[in-house]
């Protein structure tokens, strides 16, 4: 295991030679990214404790990883997330309304109210359903990279992970059928440690170890990735180490001074920002409450693309027996 | 469905029609890629893939690690990405490391994604016993899939269905699990077109009768016809229907015949146990009692795995089905 790729430890130049691409507009986006996510796992972890909604499991230091991957993705990539990827939701311009509209289940969910807090999706931002199977979607992240390949489509795949999915059969598939075709997805695992190197490279993807706390070095890594997933350089596995214990608050502790020093982030803007989103979540919360779930009788929908007979009839029974109650 | 102009396939057998839909659709449809263990350099286990390598080259028929849930995962993430990708698995016995994807992913991506998303993959699933493959390439795993909200289901016994039925799943934007019923790949059936089109939940009556409703599909529907004509030595005139789609079920065709006959055999070679058959069973009796004259009989494969040396006795062959035919029609 050689070193973690950090990006923020470094002097001024070298952090500008890193991330040199980043205008103040998306080093602001990165890090206002991580007050939102913190202000929603806040609120989540109450709505949870109160039993208004069925789970929530909080981002916690790892928003770092999900915002600091998804940022180094265009606008044509695909991403496969994980449940724990409300940074990279928003990154791909996904709204705290819609957040809330799914972990509420509400009417305004683009899901419809069928998924656990934290398995949202996103169309327009290419952000796929999430999936409740630990590593599924890591095979599914290859199997459309490579149909970017087939196609020449100069797109690639960004698929998100965390270390209990490594254990499973299905990332090991991924990897190595992506590497097969030299598939243009990246594959970004969060980690206590860095130990998936000799997996990696025994199933024929590069490897890189960065420090998940630094979400400069994340971005670095990620983008780097990409872009030898586009010249055909095949997939790469970013392992993003956020060690056990790891405060919530480090990762913007970290990318501060940095934003300080461009002169886009003070305290009072701090206090500001969060205010906002204090708010904006709240507002949203109450939206979402008020709105109330999707009508019973969606839950019949989406399941072929037609209602077939079974479901016809059933959607008719349930309808008669709620009458009559 | 014919129309000028389009050539008549004279004599073909089902693994040739299969892989002449599949060239004819690969032409219309460029989004329709094959994926699957040696389905290009080999051109499949049984053939049906022959040759499209050639034809259509690596970009759209691309040999699969020897991983069925990579090819299924994989087809997963092309179908969500807009292909409608054609998996073949070699045996459909081998579909289990990626049944996970079947049952959790392909089956309810457009739920789970409110709508957003949908993954017209199409599986095929050389199916059954009696090519004295064993246990473990003999399974018919139709149940299964049946059990799965999202899935369509679908079984041809002849030729010109493979064909007709093929050409509905590649256009269908549901995800189809196409079972092949192997030991029929050679059998050739009527003629058919290039435009034959067999939509998908609709059954065919392959034979009219008043006395006994016998309902099958797939590898069973030949053995089901013998048994007709036996017993119709016999003095007893049985309907068939060849289901043709498991899910969903064609329930029209079914109670037609039921409230015809009010008797019923239903035959298939997967095990009894919770096969097929339990659903059809059900289903009459809560929708036709009143027209029942004699109990259903089920004539299924044994509640055993398929063995090498006994797979004659394990399946249902026409002795024991005219049996069933006999018993129902004399209750």
């Amino acid at each position: 295991m050689g070193e973690l790729l950090t990006v923020l430890a470094a002097d001024v130049e070298t952090i500008e030679r890193n991330v040199g691409d980043l205008s103040d507009a998306d080093l602001t986006a990165l890090y206002e990214s991580l007050v939102v996510t913190r202000i929603v796992d806040e609120r989540c972890e109450r709505l949870q404790r109160s039993g208004r909604i069925g789970l929530w499991v909080p981002s916690g230091p790892s928003a770092a990883v999900s915002a600091g991957a998804a940022r180094a993705f265009h606008d044509g990539d695909w991403l496969y997330p994980s449940y724990l990827d409300v940074g990279a939701f928003l990154m791909r311009g996904g709204s705290i309304e819609q957040l809330l509209a799914q972990v509420l289940a509400s009417r305004d969910d683009l899901a419809r109210g069928r998924q656990l807090p934290g398995h949202g999706v996103l169309p327009a931002g290419r952000f796929l359903s999430v999936s409740g199977s630990l590593a599924a979607h890591i095979q599914h992240a290859a199997g459309t990279a490579l149909a970017m390949k087939l196609r020449d489509d100069a797109q690639t795949v960004l698929a998100l992970f965390g270390a209990a999915a490594t254990d499973q059969a299905a990332f090991q598939i991924g990897l190595s059928t992506a590497a097969r075709y030299a598939a243009p997805v990246v594959f970004v695992c969060r980690c206590p440690s860095a130990s998936l190197a000799p997996i990696a490279t025994a199933n024929g993807v590069a490897q890189v170890s960065v420090d998940g706390t630094d979400m400069l070095a994340v971005y670095t890594a990620a983008r780097t990735a990409r872009e030898a997933a586009l010249t055909d350089a095949g997939p790469t596995l970013v392992e993003a180490v956020v060690p056990p214990g790891t405060a919530t608050a480090e990762p913007a502790a970290r990318l501060r001074p940095y934003l300080e020093y461009r002169g886009v982030w003070d305290a009072g803007r701090e206090e500001e920002y969060s205010r906002r989103c204090e708010e904006r979540v709240a507002a949203a919360v109450a939206s979402a409450e008020t709105a109330g779930p999707p009508p019973t009788d969606t839950m019949f929908d989406d399941v072929w693309a037609e209602r077939p007979w079974m479901l016809q009839e059933q959607s008719h029974k349930l309808r008669r027996l709620q009458k009559e109650s | 469905m014919s129309s000028v102009g389009v050539s008549k396939m004279p004599d073909l057998n089902m693994a040739q029609a299969i892989n002449r839909t599949l060239s004819v659709e690969m032409r219309r449809d460029d989004t329709i890629v094959l994926l699957g263990e040696e389905v290009g350099s080999l051109g499949g286990l049984f053939g049906t893939t022959e040759g499209l390598l050639d034809e259509f080259g690596e970009t759209r028929v691309v040999d699969a690690p020897t991983a069925e849930g990579g090819v299924v995962g994989t087809a997963v993430g092309m179908a969500l990405y807009g292909l409608r990708p054609v998996a073949e698995i070699q045996f459909a016995d081998f579909v289990w490391p990626g049944f996970d994807h079947i049952v959790s992913e392909m089956s309810r991506v457009r739920y789970r994604s409110g709508g957003q998303y949908s993954c017209p993959v199409v599986l095929r699933l050389p199916y059954g016993a009696g090519v004295g493959g064993g246990m473990y390439q003999s399974q018919s795993p139709e149940t299964y899939f049946c059990h799965t909200p999202g899935l369509v289901v679908a079984a041809p016994s002849d030729a010109a269905d493979a064909a007709g039925m093929l050409r509905a799943a590649l256009r269908s934007d549901d995800p189809v699990m196409f079972l092949e019923p192997k030991r029929l790949y050679q059998d050739s059936g009527e003629n058919f077109d290039d435009e034959c089109l067999v939509p998908l939940g609709k059954a065919r009556i392959r034979r009219h009768g008043t006395d006994v409703s016998v309902f099958t599909y797939g590898s069973t529907v030949p053995v089901a016809l013998q048994a007709a004509k036996a017993a119709e030595e016999l003095g007893i005139q049985t309907d068939v229907i060849d289901l043709r789609t498991l899910l969903p079920l064609d329930i029209a065709t079914v109670l037609n015949s039921i409230g015809k006959t009010g008797r019923a055999v239903i035959v298939a070679e997967a095990p009894t146990y919770c096969g097929y058959g339990a659903e059809l069973s059900a289903t009459l009796s809560e929708r036709a009692l009143l027209h029942l004259e004699a109990p259903i009989e089920r004539v299924a494969g044994f509640d055993v795995p398929v063995s090498y040396s006994q797979e004659d006795d394990y399946l249902p062959n026409k002795r024991r089905v005219v049996a069933a035919i006999e018993r129902v029609a004399n209750f």
